[in-house]
């Protein structure tokens, strides 16, 4: 077992130096998707396995506790699954290969960083996946895609920065209070998708290649959430307050984000709106442990069957955009509809999947937390149901005109896009057998009118498009503009600084240089003095010399 | 004699005897120069080993020798030379390896390893010095036998560097010599102690200290790099690479940081120099330096500039460290003697080989060099992140215990610090990156293989990096092994503050 846990972050590392070696590039290419399976045997089995190794960084603990284990079973099965439809994605055997060495360099760091249980560890695959995936983010190359890794990179900066001074003030008692608190949740939102620090998500997902964008929204956001889980003081401490904002960050951006994804027209930018949206939720349950300490141990393992569930149906979602550009005849086209309306019922939550099981435990978990806004948070978390119905069968609808436009889809990629889909619907499974979760009560009003009134909103929008009123879309990013605007305004004021700075610097270097010249001035009867003590030096020796061989001739 | 008195001299000697038979052997006669030049770094690195395992062991090495009464030359081994020492004998093993592929055929070698020897052995006597006599000979000999490696191109442009190289640390060396006689005059010889030895002194004036001290740093603060004494630093870079690379990582800069961290640390002794109030103006200049090195860095085009830049905000870290009151931050400074050294060496190996290899000075050449050099430009893309603080690569743990040395001394400011600079490194780091390995190539590089087989360069040119990176690499991940860098400068520490 122990094996296992040094293979899990090693293979994928060895499979990438294997793929610089020129003569063993096509076994290594074959062997590539498979890297993560040691992982799931480890998420299947492996609960409870540690391993110290003390002389590593400074001192490294692996672990697959209850929460990994739940993280590391959809994130290993999520890069398998990616990984085997990427394998068939490319075209060329070199782009493939290129796609894979930074694939399964950010695969290693993030299933390591689900099993590092001390801070270095954690930190180093962290940045490993962070910096990887932007490998992952440009990989088409053009000049759009080098904008939103430009986006991405900046803020992987920042959130490392933030990180940086957040767990340097992290000595695991909180003393430091809020700087801490603040510098570790934006630290780690960065990655989750937490506002307002979202703006990178919208323009990254759709820039990646599909398979990438998929790991990217059902896996790697989620690192963000574990980070939140293992350094946050969740359940320790009561902060009524801090947990009260992140509720309403959360809240925000499940609503919010949901209605501005409404507006756009590519699906994977409407996808990545989701994320935020189903990761506001997530958000929620942290701000709940931090507001009320007591409801911790009941949203833990809530958090961690929201992540799975969102993070297998999401990139079920994310593949179905490349399948739809890959099937064409009428029967491969309805299997493809079928197959991305279970998902994204899935996400919406209708009756039977496991986003209905998820938000019914949630609803049920906010009634734990003892204070009035309670029963308002419950409200709009129906709101962001019917909200996010709206953009589920809005994404159906977009996704039905993509047009086909290559050749024929393989059947590995297929395959794996089904399996994915049949892992999805299996969650739900999961939830209630694993972690004793119950189906709600289906045949009530409150269960069914935010779905209804999701699907009229998206019905109106859809009549108000064939009467040709259309929204316009909000700009992938939304506030981006403004950080953008922000950016440039000190840069201008910056550049005029350096203006000023360097007017300065001439004027005092010229003062200098006439000082010394002034000085030179001052110095010159000096230095004539000098020269005529040389002068009467070389004289006077020449006559003493002079004199003494008269002296010599003298005596002889 | 014994080797507890004879090993500082040996190790010293390992290096000057090959530099002085270098200077005998004819320019034409490379094989054996080259077979002399390495002989005496294995030899050297031989000697180094003994000494790490006896000092580590509590053994005591001491080599004194009377100039004049009550003028003692002291080389002596304590736990902070002898890191001093490995790190310079370990880099220049693979610096030689590196500088007898770079200079093949070039006119003058003969003169330059021969200068190169007597360089490293004047950073060894730096390195072991007991006293700040022993010290200061050693360092004004280390500007002399630099010079010629700094013109050694002979071009106007080189002889102008040199020139300028020559006025700054003279005059450093100038400002040294007046502090190290003032302290001579009014406290009398005074040997190299942990803890210090100024702080057992009460009958010293406490204003006079204050000036001493502002001498000394500022006499080293100019090999340092210290902003306002940094001038020289970008301008020796037309230095061939192999020197500049010796020269940032091992010799002229870190002979200045080591030397503040000798003053501070075993002169006054850092609790002495906390009570004279004597460290927050040193941090405050150090940490200027920090952020200016690195905005002028953003500025430079010329891939060797923007490293010297580099190298400026780089070096500083050290003195910020030492500045700062406390274990911790000790810790630090010192390992990022060793830290920078490896990473710095690693880019001015990377910045060689580009220029030798396709003609490359400036960074808008570099696009798709990737491609083209991928393994020199692998060690390059390691280093930098290092550079930048990459967990888990050597630059991390620096930025790390500097940190958290700070919030210990309660100087909180310096995490802002840290985080400007490394988003300032990142600023000037990262788009060379992007050139290299995301941009498509607009150059047509020079087809022809230098090296031999399937290698983008000469192996000699190829190896020192890749050692180098994997050092990067290395000294990050066995942080916490017996004998990492950062283990040992916990011991240094622990000596340093024990009373």
């Amino acid at each position: 077992m122990t094996l296992l846990l040094i293979i899990t972050p090693l293979l994928p590392l060895m499979i990438t130096l294997g793929l610089f070696l020129p003569r063993w590039r096509g076994l290594f290419l074959t062997l590539a998707p498979w890297t993560p399976l040691p992982a799931l045997v480890l998420a299947l089995i492996g609960q409870g396995a540690v391993l110290e190794l003390p002389w590593l960084l400074l001192g490294v603990r692996l672990q697959l506790d209850g929460i990994g284990q739940i993280f590391l079973l959809f994130t290993a099965l999520l890069w398998l699954l990616a990984g085997l439809y990427a394998w068939r994605y490319f075209a060329d055997a070199a782009e493939c290969r290129r796609f894979f060495l930074f694939y399964l360099t950010a695969m290693a760091g993030n299933l390591g960083l689900i099993l590092s249980q001390d801070l270095f560890s954690f930190l180093s695959f962290y940045a490993l996946m962070s910096f990887a995936s932007y490998g992952l983010v440009i990989h088409r190359g053009d000049n759009g895609v080098r904008q939103a890794g430009l986006v991405y990179l900046i803020l992987v900066l920042i959130g490392e920065m933030l990180l940086f001074a957040g767990l340097l003030l992290y000595d695991g008692t909180y003393s430091n209070g809020s700087a801490l608190l603040f510098l570790l949740f934006f630290g780690f939102g960065i990655k989750a998708g937490a506002l307002p620090l979202h703006v990178w998500l919208p323009l990254a997902h759709p820039a990646a290649p599909t398979p990438a964008s998929a790991v990217l929204s059902g896996a790697m956001i989620k690192a963000g959430l574990l980070g939140w889980i293992r350094f946050l003081p969740l359940g320790e401490v009561a902060l009524p307050q801090w947990g009260a904002g992140v509720i309403l960050l959360g809240m925000s951006a499940a609503v919010g984000a949901a209605i501005i994804g409404l507006t756009q027209r590519n699906p994977k930018v409407l996808l990545a709106y989701s994320s935020i949206s189903q990761m506001g939720l997530m958000t929620v349950m942290v701000g709940l442990g931090l507001a009320a300490p007591a409801a911790w141990s009941a949203a833990l393992p809530l958090i961690g069957f929201y992540a799975l569930h969102h993070g297998l149906a999401k990139a079920t979602l994310f593949l179905g955009v490349g399948v739809a550009e890959r099937v064409r005849g009428d029967w491969s086209r309805i299997g493809l509809l079928l197959g991305l309306t279970v998902a994204a019922m899935i996400i919406a939550g209708l009756p039977l999947t496991s986003g209905a099981l998820a938000k019914a435990e949630l609803k049920g978990l906010l009634t734990t937390w003892p204070v009035d806004a309670a029963g308002g948070v419950v409200s709009w978390i129906t709101v962001s149901t019917a909200a996010t119905t709206a953009l589920m069968l809005r994404f159906l609808w977009i996704i039905s005109r993509v047009e086909s436009s290559h050749a024929r889809a393989s059947a590995v990629l297929l395959l794996s896009w089904v399996a994915l889909i049949v892992c999805s619907l299996l969650a739900a499974e999961i939830g209630r057998l694993w972690l004793n979760f119950s189906y709600p009560v289906v045949m009530v009003w409150s269960f069914w009118w935010p779905l209804l009134a999701g699907a009229a909103v998206a019905g109106l929008m859809h009549v108000l498009q064939a009467a040709s009123v259309t929204l316009r879309p909000l700009p992938a990013g939304d506030i981006l503009i403004l950080y953008q605007f922000l950016f440039r305004a000190m840069q201008r004021l910056w550049r005029e600084l350096v203006v000023r700075i360097g007017y300065v610097y001439r004027q005092v270097i010229m003062l200098l240089r006439h000082l010394f010249e002034n000085l030179r001035a001052v110095a010159s009867p000096l230095l004539d003095i000098e020269a005529a003590i040389s002068r009467w030096l070389v004289a006077s020796l020449f006559m003493s010399m002079v004199l003494l061989a008269f002296a010599l001739l003298l005596i002889l | 004699m014994s080797l507890s008195n004879s090993l500082p001299a040996l190790i010293l000697f390992s290096s000057l005897l090959p530099g002085l038979l270098i200077f005998l052997l004819g320019e034409r006669n490379h094989r054996l120069r080259t077979l002399i030049n390495l002989t005496g770094a294995t030899v050297k690195l031989l000697l180094v080993v003994i000494m790490i395992t006896g000092v580590a062991g509590g053994q005591h090495y001491e080599t004194r020798l009377t100039l004049l009464p009550g003028m003692d030359l002291v080389l002596n081994a304590d736990a902070l030379s002898v890191l001093f020492v490995t790190l310079s004998s370990a880099l220049w093993f693979v610096t030689t390896i590196y500088a007898v592929g770079y200079l093949e055929g070039s006119p003058h070698r003969s003169r330059f390893f021969g200068f190169f020897s007597l360089c490293v052995s004047a950073t060894m006597g730096i390195a072991m010095a007991g006293n700040m006599l022993t010290f200061l000979i050693f360092y004004e000999l280390l500007t002399l036998v630099t010079y010629p490696l700094v013109v050694h191109r002979g071009t106007a442009e080189s002889l102008k560097a040199g020139r300028t190289y020559l006025t700054y640390t003279m005059a450093g060396g100038g400002l040294l010599l007046l502090g190290v006689a003032w302290l001579r005059a009014v406290a009398g010889p005074l040997d190299f102690t942990e803890t210090g030895v100024l702080s057992s002194r009460g009958d010293l004036d406490p204003a006079v200290l204050s000036m001493i001290f502002a001498l000394l740093i500022a006499g080293l603060g100019v090999k340092a790099a210290l902003v306002p004494f940094h001038g020289w630093l970008p301008k020796a870079m037309v230095a061939p690479a192999p020197v500049s690379a010796l020269l940032h990582a091992v010799a002229v800069v870190k002979a200045g940081a080591f030397g503040i961290v000798r003053v501070v640390y075993d002169v006054y002794g850092i609790e002495f120099t906390a009570q004279l109030g004597l460290l927050t103006p040193l941090a405050v200049v150090a940490a200027f330096t920090i952020i200016y090195g690195s905005i002028k860095a953003l500025y430079q085009d010329e891939l060797k500039k923007r490293l010297a830049y580099s190298t400026v905000s780089q070096v500083s870290y050290i003195a910020l460290g030492t500045a700062l009151f406390g274990p911790t931050a000790s810790v630090g400074g010192i390992v990022h003697l060793v830290h920078q050294g490896v990473m710095k060496i690693t880019l001015f190996f990377c910045a060689g080989n580009l220029a030798e290899a396709q003609g490359i000075h400036h960074i808008h050449q570099m696009n798709g060099i990737g491609r083209r050099m991928p393994l020199t430009m692998t060690t390059f893309t390691i280093a930098s992140l290092g550079m930048i603080g990459v967990p888990p690569l050597a630059g991390f743990f620096s930025k790390w215990y500097l940190g958290s040395g700070g919030l210990e001394a309660g100087q909180d400011w310096v995490i802002a610090v840290l985080i400007v600079s490394s988003l300032l490194n990142a600023g000037y780091f990262l788009p060379v990156l992007y050139r290299v390995w995301f941009l498509p190539s607009d150059g047509s590089w020079s087809k022809r293989q230098s090296g031999s087989g399937c290698l983008e360069i000469h192996w000699t040119l190829l190896l020192p990096p890749v050692i180098t990176a994997s050092l990067v690499v290395g000294v990050g991940l066995l942080a916490n092994a017996p004998f990492s860098p950062l283990e040992w400068t916990r011991l240094i520490v622990s000596r340093e503050y024990d009373q």
